[in-house]
């Protein structure tokens, strides 16, 4: 790994811990682990393992991403439509507000995802770990919706299985996620084989 | 009830005609304008009918904007590939804006502005403005970068309503006080408004001077 390498996985493991401490003091510890915690460190280790060293090539992993990044924008909105902060407030601290929640997940971490297309597009390292970050909180995140919440929910107040905000919309942001983690893995795989290095600045022009 | 020699002569018709050999989904040149101004002038009444004529009106100036533009260059030509890093930019700009806008409920003001065109049954407000013109548009633009990213045509629609959108929206906010009941004011989104414009401003610009040969894709 190179001193620029090293750089990037400090940047982004202090971006991690930041989001997760964000998400701590306002959404209360269930989004956190799910999201910062799980999503996060799942999302360096197979970005530090893959596309790190071998950033992938950006006419393979632009569509998925584009189609995950639109995908949970949708979902969002579904979230944002029917009160999810203040669904998951009342099955975890109770402090998560749906306004909260807009401006964190609906506002502020989007800025930094939609970014991250322009990274991948430039075949920035970087690009490689927001790519991570996204598909990995989906895998671990997106199923919740329909595996973890609900199931909460209707263990505290009673009832029965019933709809949470984002289970309609929750599963799309995740195939297109799979999809995005395969273009990686396998552009990885094929570059590790060939003993290729793109991160040096001389072999961008061939990306453009 | 078919008799074995009639089957045979049905299989034997359809068998030639329908056969397994690779084929293109082939439409007209003039199918994709005109899903376009279908879907637009659906989406702009749909705005008429829930949200009132101050938000479509809006809305429709972008509309004629991106679809004359549209038209005129990028319909034949497609964008070349790499105007998808300004597309996102601008993409995050409009995001930013919005941030700006709903920090100061602009969906409110824009009501307490105009409030004879928001009366019933017209119902508008913060949290719609959030939803139907932030979020969702949003998520349709990262789509729409998909096309852009393949040399679609609607692709390049949608580069052009984007950045066309981030001349109007922002413009407007310094016109729409002019007419409003409430007299001239600031309205959330004017200050990030000369960035956004100008990233607009700039991607037109890209949109016209850097396409690929016609019909080379």
């Amino acid at each position: 790994m190179t001193r620029l390498q090293r750089l990037y996985l400090l940047l982004a493991v202090t971006f991690g811990a930041l989001f997760s401490v964000l998400l701590q003091l306002t959404a209360g510890w269930l989004p956190t682990i799910i999201i910062g915690v799980g999503g996060f460190t799942l999302g360096i280790f197979l970005w530090a393992r893959t596309s790190l060293q071998h950033p992938t090539d950006p006419k393979r992993l632009l569509p998925p991403y584009l189609f995950t990044a639109g995908a949970l924008m949708v979902h969002i909105a579904e979230e944002y439509a029917f009160d999810f902060g203040g669904r998951i407030a009342g099955i975890t601290e109770g402090k998560w507000t749906n306004e909260e929640f807009l401006w964190v997940l609906g506002l502020g971490y989007p800025l930094v995802w939609i970014l991250g297309a322009f990274a991948i597009a430039k075949r920035h390292e970087l690009g490689g770990f927001m790519s991570w970050f996204i598909f990995s909180g989906m895998l671990i995140g997106e199923p919740t919706h329909l595996l973890v919440f609900p199931i909460r929910e209707s263990l505290l107040f009673g009832g029965r299985y019933d709809y949470f905000p984002g289970m309609w919309t929750a599963l799309l942001p995740l195939v297109t996620g799979i999809w995005g983690m395969w273009v990686i893995v396998t552009d990885a795989r094929r570059r590790k084989a060939e003993g290729e290095i793109v991160g040096v600045r001389e072999n961008r022009e061939d990306a453009e | 009830m078919k008799t074995r020699t009639q089957s045979s002569v049905l299989d034997r018709r359809y068998r030639y005609v329908l056969d397994d050999e690779p084929l293109r989904l082939e439409m007209p040149p003039w199918a994709h304008v005109v899903s376009v101004i279908a879907l637009s002038g659906t989406i702009l009444l749909a705005t008429f009918v829930y949200f009132g004529s101050v938000v479509a009106g809006l809305i429709s100036v972008g509309v004629v904007v991106a679809l004359t533009g549209w038209t005129m260059t990028n319909y034949r030509a497609p964008a070349r590939r790499k105007i998808i890093g300004h597309y996102v930019i601008a993409t995050v700009s409009l995001l930013f804006h919005a941030s700006e806008q709903h920090l100061g409920a602009y969906g409110d003001q824009l009501v307490a502005m105009f409030p004879a065109a928001f009366a019933p049954p017209v119902h508008f407000d913060e949290s719609k403005f959030v939803l139907w013109l932030v979020l969702l548009p949003t998520a349709m633009y990262l789509w729409g970068a998909v096309g852009l990213f393949f040399h679609h045509m609607l692709g390049s629609f949608a580069a052009w309503w984007v950045f066309s959108w981030c001349v109007i929206l922002p413009v407007s906010h310094f016109l729409v006080p002019i007419w409003s009941d409430t007299g001239y004011q600031y309205v959330p989104g004017m200050a990030s408004a000369p960035v956004v414009a100008g990233v607009g401003i700039a991607g037109i610009r890209r949109m016209r001077s850097e396409q690929l040969e016609k019909g080379s894709t």
